[in-house]
Order: structure tokens, then sequence, then C-alpha cells
């Protein structure tokens, strides 16, 4: 019962992520008209168990328990801007320097780490064997 | 969306992974849903036009994932081809 409580207001929390979230509500300033645009992400989970206790060596019913927990998620990551002139429609993106930049760091990391480790085992194999 | 003399029609991509359990036994259950902004139609005079909405930030961390992915293949084949584990 309770977790079907839970699946329906997952279910009607999840619909939210929809074009209305997506696109913002338009600002007009002067005669340019400003829609943020966004990329809208839900996410959830749970998890519920039930159990009964065996009393007895297992002939008579013991005690009954059950437990659950669960977590969610929502995330809005800005992706452009409309801008909407008398002339024209442009769209501006936004960039994320610092997700873009410590991308850059792990994967720098992770260069080094494995042109190190390539680096030691090939020159090993070269290296001459003592007597 | 109208503006002014002109309509505006968002395009959006949604991924939906719908909440579901297995029956009996313990219950787990996952959802996700994602609104991904594709495009805009924009409509004026008669005349229509698609303008892309591109995620920047999006691809950059994929191609910067896909060239850390490249040079781990690259140096596996390495270590496969010039190293004495073999």
């Amino acid at each position: 019962m309770i977790d079907e409580q839970i699946l329906k207001a997952m279910t009607s929390i999840q619909e939210a992520a929809s074009v209305k979230q997506a696109f913002g509500e338009p600002r007009t300033v002067g005669d340019r008209t400003i829609i943020p645009v966004a990329a809208i992400s839900y996410g959830f989970g749970f998890g519920y168990g039930r159990g009964t206790e065996r009393g007895n060596g297992g002939t008579t019913p013991g005690r009954e328990g059950g437990g659950g927990g669960g977590g969610g998620q929502v995330r809005a990551r800005p992706v452009a801007v409309l801008e909407v002139t008398p002339e024209r429609l442009r769209v501006e993106p936004i960039v994320d320097a610092s997700r873009i930049a410590l991308a850059g760091i792990a994967l720098g990391a992770w260069s080094v780490f494995w042109v190190t480790a390539t680096v030691r085992k090939v020159a090993g194999r070269r290296a001459p064997v003592p007597r | 969306m109208r503006l002014g003399d002109r309509e505006v029609v968002p395009l959006v991509e949604i991924e939906v992974r719908a909440p579901a359990r297995a029956r009996g036994g313990p219950a787990l259950a996952l959802a996700y849903r994602r609104a991904m902004p594709v495009a805009v139609i924009e409509r004026r005079g008669g005349k229509e036009r698609r303008v892309v909405i591109p995620d920047a930030t999006g691809q950059a961390v994929r191609g910067i994932v896909a060239v850390g992915a490249i040079v781990w293949i690259v140096l596996w084949i390495v270590r496969r081809r010039w190293s004495n584990d073999r």
C-alpha cells in the first residue's frame, strides 16, 4: 500500500519535467524578449521490505517488521538564452566553464596516470635483465 | 508561445523511465525523467525557421570524456603490444 502511494507520488512529481519547465517565462526588456532555456531532470528511488520473525523454532509466527527508505533529486541546468528582437530570434548558449575545466583537469590526471603506467611497463620490458 | 507578430514553438526531448517494481518480495523502484530543449521553430509571416539550441557545456564534457576513452584504448593497445605480460 505504502509503496503504491509512493509510486503514484513519484509519477505525479515527474510530470513536472515538461516543456514549461525547460522554457522559462519570457521577459521583455525594451524591444527585446529574453527566454531562459534549461535542461530539467528528476530522479527518484525507494526501497521497502517486510519480514516476519520465526518464533519457537518456526512453529509459531513471531513479530512482524518492515522498513524502507527513499531519495530523489531535481536538477535544472541552464543551457541557453533565446533573445527575440523585432528583427530576429537568436540563441545564446550558456557555457559552464567550471564544469568544462573540471572535466579537463580530470582528463589530464587520467592521461598522466595511464601514460606513466604504460611507459613504466614498456620501459621495464626493454631494461637489461640482471645476471 | 506568441511574441508580437511571430510564434515560437519550443521542441523538447523528454526521456522517461517510469517507476516500476517487481511483484512480491522487497520493493525497489527507480524512476527518472529528463527534459532537454532541442530547438525552437519560429513562425513569422508564413515562413518557418528552425533554430537549434546547442548544449555547449554538455558537448564539451562529452568530447573530453571521448578523448579520455581514446587515450585509454590507445595506451591499452600499447601495453598489450609492447609489454612482457603476454
